[in-house]
């Protein structure tokens, strides 16, 4: 219990940092909203569908999204592969994707959290 | 004191949203899922309250013999199985109790046969924990569970290429125990699956089974339910009114439940009932399909009911044990 109460509040302390520091830029409203369909985007597409997605779109606040999942799910799963993408594709067996994929939703679903009570809502 | 008791199999065949309200979690409103599995699950006071909602159309005053024979309940027995409408609640129980619905084979998107039924030796001990509560004796052992990146298959009708894909996960298939994965397919065919109208998907079972290991199952019921986006649009712009854009989950069409049904003799008044009739009179009230969850005007929920009896029959039917259905 403890141990996985730390990891949810590591997770928790991550995802806040991340929202923290969108939270000044030009794409805020748009990454909140991004971050808002997040979790359910990777239920219903799969995560490799759901990075590919936001790689190719490519805008600011795609790629900034692209950057905190990949960057916490290779801390949390260590891989040598450049981003999580790169790793899903080239190097994970099904057990380590079907962990990263778990790993990225519990994220996510902070980073909804934060995103929906700290950054500007699109048309406000 | 439950003096009968019986299996209730639920066939999923709209997708099916048995809700909890609001969520936190990657979709906005949830399905009713075990605390500690994260298995979905359909809680028994809905379950129990939309049988009592069927049976009240099935139920009236004084029938007469031939509303007897054909399924017909007289009101008071309606009461004594289902227990006394609410203002009444207090003068006795109701003789049917049900069980929590619990998932057995959760259907997932296959690269090959389109998709498969996949389940897990946990799931599969479960069941048989709970069949020998109910009397119910399936007759197939437990495989040996299959490693993390495995698949219990028989036949080769899901494997693409050499592997299984489910979904966007490949799992290596492994045969060597083909011959209890085809008695499991043939046992839930014969004795789980909708009585008419189900042939084709009673043939395509035992080769559609597959039995993964209890993480990959448990990750397919959390991840792998069907999730649909609402939104309502404000009618002059056509845009997204407000915030109203939200995200449901559902079951998917083609999972099967299981609940465990006991009755003890009837506590009401005037109506002389033992736990095996009480049974026989749910089981033959011509429930084939009913509507459980969420948005039934759009259509969702619609499952289509099996009673089994200790014998693998219908409660009450007149087969002799183990004879033909």
């Amino acid at each position: 219990m403890s141990q996985q109460r730390s990891l949810e509040q590591e997770r928790a302390r991550a995802a806040w940092g991340r929202v923290v520091e969108v939270k000044g830029r030009g794409y805020a409203g748009k990454y909140g909203q991004l971050a808002r369909s997040a979790p359910a985007d990777i239920q219903a597409n799969g995560l490799g569908q759901t990075l590919s997605f936001w790689n190719a779109k490519g805008e600011a606040h795609h790629r900034a999204l692209f950057n905190h999942v990949s960057d916490w799910v290779k801390g949390q799963i260590k891989f040598a592969d450049a981003d999580l993408l790169q790793w899903i594709v080239n190097t994970a067996d099904t057990d380590g994707y079907r962990r990263a994929t778990a790993e990225a939703i519990a994220f996510v679903i902070w980073l909804k959290r934060f995103a929906e009570a700290e950054l500007p809502k699109e048309g406000d | 004191m439950f003096t009968a008791k019986s299996m209730l199999f639920i066939y999923v065949e709209t997708p099916l949203h048995a809700g909890t309200g609001r969520g936190l979690g990657a979709v906005d409103l949830p399905i009713q899922r075990e605390r500690t599995t994260g298995y979905p699950i359909v809680q028994a006071s809905g379950l129990k309250g939309r049988l009592r909602a069927a049976a009240r159309g099935r139920a009236k005053d004084s029938p007469t013999e031939q509303d007897q024979q054909q399924g017909w309940l007289s009101t008071k027995e309606f009461l004594a199985i289902f227990g006394p409408e609410t203002a009444h609640a207090s003068d006795y129980a109701g003789a049917l109790s049900t069980g929590d619905a619990r998932i057995l084979l959760f259907p997932v998107r296959s690269l090959a046969s389109v998709f498969a039924w996949v389940t897990s030796c946990d799931a599969l001990a479960r069941f048989l924990r709970e069949a020998e509560m109910v009397g119910l004796k399936p007759g197939w052992p437990l495989p040996l569970a299959p490693g993390k990146d495995t698949a219990l298959v028989n036949g080769t009708a899901l494997l693409a290429g050499d592997s299984v894909v489910l979904e966007e996960f490949s799992f290596k298939p492994d045969t060597s125990q083909a011959a209890v994965v085809k008695a499991i397919g043939e046992w839930l065919a014969k004795n789980a699956l909708p009585q008419t109208g189900y042939d084709y998907w009673k043939a395509a079972l035992p080769t559609k089974l597959c039995i993964l290991h209890e993480e990959a199952f448990r990750d397919f019921v959390l991840y792998g339910t069907e999730v649909q986006t609402h939104i309502k649009l404000d009618p002059d712009t056509k845009t997204v009114a407000g915030k109203m854009l939200w995200t449901t989950e559902s079951l998917p069409v083609d999972s099967l439940l299981y609940v465990p049904l006991m009755a003890g003799p009837s506590r009401a008044h005037g109506v002389d009932l033992d736990g095996q009739a009480i049974l026989q009179k749910v089981a033959s009230l011509g429930l084939t399909r009913t509507q459980l969850g969420g948005d039934e005007t759009t259509g969702q929920g619609i499952v289509a009911l099996r009673f089994v009896n200790s014998n693998g029959d219908r409660p009450g039917s007149a087969a002799t044990p183990g004879g033909k259905q």
